[in-house]
């Protein structure tokens, strides 16, 4: 990893960096303010449980996770969160190579005197800060607004149910590494890895729709981690840790080998 | 030591060839020119020095350095104009120096960038994007020459220069080729340009190399091609006896194709001056023209090429 690199890379996604955290921050403030309206509401509790069983069952809505503020972080803001970040950081990560070879830039890049694994590194070193910024930033935000609340929630809880989704973030951003050296078109690889950390989201959100969508949806990353159980005080799962870990360094290791074996043109 | 050696290198996208079979040599402190017609395969053997792109078959050494796997720090001691060169648009000029310089372990005073800059009369300041092709060139070259290279490898690098930055850039290779040896490899496929700088130049068509020549070894001899048109339509070969002043004389249904070299030149002008024109072309014969006159006279003498 150079230096140089990782700050020429910081300033290449600032605007993105930029975006993603204001998204992130506002789309967190909109849903906790609202909290109190959903919380604990009996109108909304009576509301949800007088809907058919099957509708509930499809978009993954349990009526008791609106009985506490964790139930509804980890029901409500916990998915949309993760599935923000985990579209921005698998585009970050799909469009590093990608778009140097798209937009030209990379005749100029690979001709300096860095290897490609340098190169690779450097980008993948700026992309993790800036979604650890990101991440530090919104956890930061939910702590402050859940305390402000005024309502009992145990904050070691709330913080492992966002490290499982750091982890699950870093996994799509992997999956973005998969694809970067590979495709040519920064487009396409932006797309599609942002697209599969969107699939993977709504594969999980409607497995409860049939025992088809069940079945399928043990693909998608999102199911190796219960934000509702973690929130309760249950722990992260090993094998969701592993897998989510080992789709992160695979991505990474994957990417760096076809780039040093591919031709740039 | 030889600053290129290529020897039978192919590059292969599927069935279809980038470069077959090329061999050749560039000697430490020559200015060598790469000449041939677009997509002949100059971009991808340059691209495969920078190491860029693999060989799919051969061998090739870079300033004594086989490029069996990459090499890193081998580009230090190279520097490399892309035929298009395409940076990133939200960068001002001067930031692109500090990167590159930063890639070398040079700070931008460590560097001539200013002096050439001032030279190109080029503006470190403005963005990239919204630089012109020719603004957009001379960063490039900058970028090129800012750590004073053992190897200097241009693709197309006057494309987009005006006249007078033309001029420059070819002083500027000049003094660096006689101050510091700088090897320079030159690839256009303007002939014109390789006469002014080059000592040696290799032909390139459909991917093989022709031809390696010492400029003087060409045929050039001040060859021009003349396109005559006459006031009264129609082939005039036999009416005004076109065939004794170049015997090859051709007629395209409109104009009257001659040859002619040296003194033949001067007889033929005066001989056209005496008939009614219509229309009169003086030309050097291009790039196209001359190696594949080259090639083909090669054939028949029936030389290995």
């Amino acid at each position: 990893m150079k230096t140089n690199l990782i700050f020429h890379e910081l300033r290449q996604i600032r605007r993105g960096f930029l975006t993603c955290l204001g998204i992130t921050l506002l789309f967190i403030l909109l849903l906790l303010a609202k909290a109190d309206a959903f919380v604990n509401n009996p109108e909304m509790e009576s509301l949800l449980a007088g809907m058919p069983d099957g509708l509930l069952q499809t978009f993954g809505i349990a009526v008791d996770s609106f009985s506490t503020l964790e139930g509804y972080l980890a029901s409500q803001v916990f998915p949309y969160l993760i599935v923000i970040l985990s579209s921005f950081a698998a585009a970050w990560a799909g469009g590093s190579i990608a778009k140097e070879k798209d937009r030209g830039s990379g005749e100029y890049l690979f001709s300096l005197p860095y290897s490609r694994s340098n190169i690779f590194w450097s980008k993948a070193a700026a992309h993790w800060i800036l979604m650890t910024l990101v991440f530090t930033a919104g956890s930061g935000l939910v702590l402050v607004l859940t305390f402000s609340s005024g309502q009992s929630v145990d904050t070691g809880n709330i913080l492992t149910m966002l490290f499982a989704g750091y982890l699950l973030v870093l996994s799509f951003m992997g999956l973005g590494y998969m694809l970067t050296s590979w495709v040519s078109s920064d487009r396409t690889a932006v797309g599609a890895a942002a697209g599969m950390a969107v699939a993977a989201y709504f594969l999980n959100m409607l497995s409860g729709s049939s025992e088809w969508m069940e079945r399928i949806s043990y693909v998608s990353p999102y199911r190796l981690f219960d934000a509702a159980e973690i929130v309760r005080g249950g722990a992260l799962t090993l094998a969701g840790c592993i897998v989510t870990l080992g789709l992160y360094v695979a991505g990474l290791v994957t990417g760096v080998q076809i780039l040093k074996r591919r031709d740039i043109s | 030591m030889l600053a290129v050696e290529a020897q039978g290198i192919s590059k292969l996208y599927g069935s279809k060839a980038g470069v077959q079979d090329l061999s050749m040599e560039v000697k430490q402190g020559e200015v060598f020119g790469f000449i041939g017609p677009n997509g002949a395969g100059k971009s991808t053997t340059i691209r495969m020095m920078m190491q860029l792109l693999r060989p799919t078959e051969g061998s090739l050494h870079v300033l004594g350095e086989e490029l069996n796997r990459e090499k890193p720090e081998l580009r230090r001691r190279i520097g490399y104009l892309p035929s298009e060169i395409t940076l990133y648009p939200q960068m001002t000029g001067k930031q692109a120096i500090e990167l590159t310089g930063k890639a070398y372990g040079l700070k931008p005073q460590q560097t001539p960038a200013l002096e050439y800059a001032e030279r190109l009369q080029w503006n470190p300041d403005q963005k990239i994007k919204s630089y012109s092709l020719g603004n957009r060139k001379k960063l490039g070259i900058i970028l090129a020459l800012l750590h004073r290279p053992e190897l200097l490898i241009l693709d197309e690098p006057t494309s987009g220069l005006d006249p007078l930055m033309q001029r420059e850039l070819f002083n500027m290779l000049r003094e660096l080729n006689q101050s510091e040896g700088m090897t320079v490899f030159f690839s256009t496929h303007v002939l014109s340009e390789v006469e002014k700088v080059c000592e040696r130049v290799a032909f390139i068509k459909d991917g093989r190399l022709l031809r390696v020549n010492r400029l003087e070894e060409l045929s050039l001899g001040g060859t021009h091609r003349v396109a005559v048109q006459f006031q009264s339509p129609g082939d005039a070969r036999e009416l005004y006896n076109l065939t004794m002043l170049d015997p090859a004389v051709q007629f395209d249904g409109v104009h009257h194709h001659l040859e002619a070299s040296g003194t033949q030149l001067s007889a033929l002008l005066v001989r056209l001056a005496e008939l009614p024109l219509a229309d009169l072309e003086i030309r050097r014969p291009t790039i196209e023209e001359l190696f594949m006159n080259d090639y083909r006279a090669a054939e028949k003498e029936g030389e290995t090429v």
